[in-house]
């Protein structure tokens, strides 16, 4: 594990380090994603920065509010830097408020900019997988594999770099296919395509939360979300000539064939 | 075959599959935590240590079973642990009487200066000395302060790494001291 980069007499955290840089690489893709669906990349960067800024003011807002007289005793207390002293939902709530607005603004278009957001976030998710194994978090059953490494004192599953590899392969996969895919496929495949790659690893990871007869939470939600996407790309298929319809190449080479 | 029926099969295909693999994977819903290997996570059994405090007397972690503890890694060179103290003292005399303790762990600093520090910010907590720092690696202490909770029951419920206000302090004992 690697939880501290030491830099003569720094010492850097990689955790929260990994997770600056993944939120920059998957903003950065999401840019390159929205100029190839006509949407200036500017757009993009403005639209990180300000759902950053409303994540971090809202998320202590949010803290405020439920500790309020804990704050009251100690105002000073309200600039801490301690990132645990936020409140999630609040801070997930106002990323939705700033892309909703941000969208209706500038009149957006929603599924191209659903298409740029979701594949973005996909680096995103890879990085904080490679932070997460870095730092020992969400670590693996034991193994023996030959692949198998060191994390608190056990050979175990490097299930972490499962998450990241499968979710890089996704990243290559739909950047391949991407010419064939109209707007909004992209969001839906890359949605589902994680789910599909949580459905698998976390059959590997240690210590899950456990949900009913003993089946592990997260591959549940996986498994639910995927069903629902897939389902939402069938009918797609009803479609095909409908602006946000699914239409695949294998698709257009039967339909021209008839 | 056409489009719809190949996506049919792909949809049914996954659905099986899917749900044989969760089958396949399930596990046993009576493990307890305590049950756990011992390593410095939230959810597993705090690992166990015996440290000297700056009197010579032994403290066991393993001694203070049945209490909920505050285990604070700190340095008296460390600004952000220095500003939490005065936190942790209020919660140590607050609740200290009804089985909170808060227990600080000095990194590698010699008992005179742990002395002075305890008495210069007036802490009446109990602290132990890491002076080969062996405790801090076993909980992989990579910055200060870093701070567990634990139950009663001696597992941790919540790591927080950097300083704390009294906030999230408050927020955290919740884990361990409803």
């Amino acid at each position: 594990m690697i939880s501290t980069l030491h830099l003569g007499p720094v010492a850097l955290p990689t955790y929260p380090l990994l997770a600056l840089l993944g939120f920059y690489l998957g903003l950065w893709l999401a840019a390159q994603i929205a100029a190839r669906r006509g949407i200036n990349p500017d757009h993009l960067y403005n639209l990180g920065f300000y759902a950053a800024i409303a994540a971090a003011v809202v998320g202590r807002i949010g803290h405020i509010l439920l500790f309020f007289p804990a704050y009251r005793s100690d105002p000073i207390s309200i600039l801490s830097p301690n990132l645990a002293a936020f409140q999630p939902v609040f801070a997930v709530a106002a990323v939705a408020i700033v892309i909703l607005f941000y969208q209706r603004r500038y009149h957006l278009p929603v599924a191209e900019l659903g298409d740029a957001l979701a594949y973005g976030a996909l680096l995103t998710l890879a990085t904080l997988a490679l932070a997460d194994g870095l730092n020992g978090r969400h670590f693996g059953i034991a193994s023996t594999q030959p692949w198998a490494i060191e994390q608190w004192s056990m050979a175990r599953h490097p299930v972490q770099y499962y998450e990241m590899l499968g979710t890089l392969l996704l990243i290559a996969l739909l950047w391949w296919r991407q010419q064939t895919l109209r707007p909004g496929q992209l969001g839906l495949w890359a949605a589902a395509g994680y789910a599909a790659v949580r459905l698998f690893v976390d059959a590997y990871r240690d210590q899950p939360a456990l949900i009913g007869d003993g089946y592990r939470q997260s591959q549940v939600i996986a498994f639910i979300a995927l069903m629902i996407l897939l389902l939402v790309l069938y009918q797609s298929l009803a479609e095909p000539d409908t602006p946000n319809g699914i239409t695949f190449e294998w698709q257009q080479e039967e339909d021209g064939s008839r | 075959m056409t489009t719809k029926r190949r996506f049919s099969l792909i949809l049914i295909l996954t659905f099986l599959l899917g749900g044989w693999w969760i089958w396949q994977h399930r596990l046993p819903t009576d493990i307890t935590a305590s049950a756990r290997p011992a390593i410095p996570r939230a959810g597993n059994p705090a690992p166990d240590f015996t440290l000297l405090n700056p009197a010579g007397n032994e403290v066991h972690l393993s001694g203070l079973k049945g209490q909920a503890v505050v285990l604070n890694f700190w340095a008296s060179w460390c600004g952000p642990c220095r500003a939490e103290m005065p936190e942790l003292q209020q919660a140590y005399q607050q609740f200290g009487k009804n089985g909170l303790v808060v227990l600080g762990v000095n990194q590698g600093e010699p008992v005179s200066i742990v002395n002075d520090f305890l008495a210069q910010l007036q802490l009446t907590f109990p602290v132990v000395l890491d002076q080969q720092l062996q405790v801090s690696q076993l909980y992989h202490i990579n910055s200060l302060p870093t701070t567990f909770f634990i139950d009663r029951d001696g597992i941790i419920r919540e790591v927080v790494i950097g300083q704390m206000n009294a906030a999230l302090l408050k927020e955290r004992l919740r884990s361990i001291y409803p």
